[in-house]
Order: structure tokens, then C-alpha cells, then sequence
């Protein structure tokens, strides 16, 4: 049933449900903007949380396709690799934050005023495109587009400020959730001990091995 | 592009965390790499949905699906080390 909310999504979707204050009341850990993309989802009620998920998540498809497009690359490429993942990939969010990372690029490239807010929205759902920070910055720069760069930094900076004001415990909570991570079983770092056979234990929602 | 993707997977494959979805991180980027590159994504990406269709054999440490799961890592390292040889190779 597509009706029917299970796996990742119910997480999401059970998250889209809460009340009370995120990061105070209830543990999250992901950033402030997941959520908001759980709730968008959740818009006309749990019924519609798949359907309207698996829309979301052809959108941002659709518009990466587009970036790649414009970028000269082969959106094909791109489909191949995602397509295979199955319900790995269209029952996660990581598309998003994939989507915002190359627009911040296309904005750069381009030396648009759009490329730092669209890395920091990328950011403020799933963090790791703050490692691209310095990478989309330099792009801007060796255009010469010093002021797309202050402007850019000054909505990465309010932006920041902004999410910290309504959220102040949100780094806590998200950094000490991943901080606090061990060796999950797929890493690179877990091959030695999956050859010599570790423990392997529940952890962090996910397997760990020790 | 080559640069961000070869960033963005190094990133990945040092990291002590490494879930299946990571995987999406680095697709947009894959669009502007070698039909070689592309293709062993494409592997990983298979190898991938296998090893996690069997679960429950992985954390059970079955041979035959952890090895499954480990020659997907040694294909991603192969894609970065392909990737850094040809960044190197332009410099």
C-alpha cells in the first residue's frame, strides 16, 4: 500500500508528528530543515506521507537532472548510480542535500548571488556540504564575484543565526548523536574487523562492530 | 566536479560511519567522471542494494555477503584512487 508508512519513513513521518519543541523536548538527529522537509511531507496527513515523499523525492531528481544538464555532465550517469539503490535511495532524504550541494556549485560556477544560500540550505539538512564551503567560495572568488561572496556569507552567517536562535541545543544534539558513533559495520574502517570477526552490536540506530 | 567528488568520497571512505545512502552524496557528481568511473559507481551502487538485501546474513558476519559488502569498499577506494590519479595526471 502506498498509503502505508514503514521503515525510514515512518521515523520521519513519526517525527513530523511531534509535538513539543525539537532538540528540547524530543531528540533529533538530524538538522532543523529535516524536519521541516518531514513536515512538509506530512502536509495532508499520514495517509498521503509516501505518496507525497516519493513526489518530493522525484522533484529533487528531476532538478538535479537539470543542474547536471546545464553543467554539460550526463544526467544519465547520475541515474545509474542512484537508480540501483532502490528504496535506499527513495526512502531517504540524501537527495536533497545532494540537490542543494551541485546547485551551490552551478550558482558559483554561474556567479550567482543563490550559490552560498543554497549551500547552507544544503547544510542545514544534513551538514556534510559544510566541508564544500571553502570549495564554493573559492569558485566565486576566482571570478572575481567578491560581492555574491560577502552577500553569500552574510546569509550563511544570519542564516546560521538564525536556526541557532530558535534551536540553540541542535549542534549539541546532532554532534553528540555522531560524535558518540563507533565503527559501523559497511565503513572502510570496519573491513579488518569484519575479516578477523568483531562483535557486532546495535547502536546509534545502526550496527557497530567492535 | 571531479575535484568535489574525489572530496566528497575520500570524506565518505575516512569516516568511521559509512550508511548505504551516503552513496546519494556523491551521485550528482558522478555525471562529469570517466565512462570507467561511472561504471564502477554503478557496481558499487548494485553491490550495495545486494549486501542489504540481505541484512540479516551481514550482521550475522555471513562470509558470503560480508565479502559481498567489503568488495563494494574496495571498488569505492579503486573509483578514488582513479579519480586522484587522473586530478593528479591534469595538474
Amino acid at each position: 500500500m502506498i498509503s502505508e508508512v514503514w521503515g525510514e519513513l515512518a521515523l520521519y513521518q513519526g517525527y513530523a508528528e511531534k509535538s513539543g519543541v525539537p532538540y528540547q523536548d524530543f531528540n533529533l538527529e538530524y538538522p532543523p530543515l529535516a524536519l521541516e522537509l518531514f513536515k512538509l511531507a506530512n502536509i495532508l496527513g499520514e495517509e498521503w506521507f509516501t505518496l507525497m515523499w516519493y513526489g518530493m523525492v522525484l522533484i529533487a531528481v528531476l532538478v538535479t537532472c537539470l543542474f547536471i544538464k546545464k553543467m554539460k555532465g550526463k544526467p544519465f550517469h547520475f541515474l545509474a548510480v542512484v537508480l540501483p539503490l532502490g528504496g535506499l535511495f527513495w526512502d531517504r532524504f540524501d537527495i536533497f542535500p545532494a540537490m542543494f550541494s551541485l546547485g551551490a556549485f552551478y550558482f558559483a560556477v554561474a556567479g550567482s548571488y543563490w550559490a552560498l544560500p543554497f549551500l547552507l540550505t544544503g547544510v542545514l539538512l544534513k551538514i556534510y556540504p559544510i566541508i564544500l564551503l571553502p570549495f564554493v567560495i573559492g569558485s566565486l572568488l576566482v571570478r572575481g564575484k567578491i560581492t555574491e561572496v560577502v552577500f553569500g556569507l552574510l546569509v550563511f552567517v544570519c542564516g546560521f543565526a538564525l536556526v541557532y536562535k530558535n534551536h540553540p541545543n541542535w549542534m549539541n544534539c546532532v554532534f553528540g548523536f555522531h560524535g558518540d558513533r563507533g565503527i559501523q559495520i559497511e565503513s572502510v574502517r570496519a573491513i579488518p574487523k569484519l575479516i578477523n570477526g568483531g562483535e557486532v552490536i546495535y547502536s546509534h540506530n545502526t550496527f557497530e562492530i567492535k | 566536479m571531479r575535484f568535489i567528488f574525489t572530496l566528497l568520497l575520500s570524506a565518505i571512505l575516512y569516516s568511521n560511519t559509512f550508511s548505504p545512502q551516503y552513496l546519494i552524496w556523491v551521485a550528482p557528481f558522478v555525471a562529469f567522471l570517466s565512462d570507467l568511473e561511472v561504471g564502477l559507481m554503478v557496481f558499487a551502487s548494485f553491490l550495495t542494494w545486494f549486501y542489504f538485501r540481505n541484512w540479516d546474513s551481514v550482521i550475522s558476519l555471513e562470509p558470503m555477503d560480508v565479502s559481498i559488502l567489503i568488495l563494494r569498499n574496495i571498488v569505492l577506494i579503486v573509483v578514488l584512487l582513479i579519480s586522484v590519479y587522473k586530478l593528479l595526471k591534469k595538474k
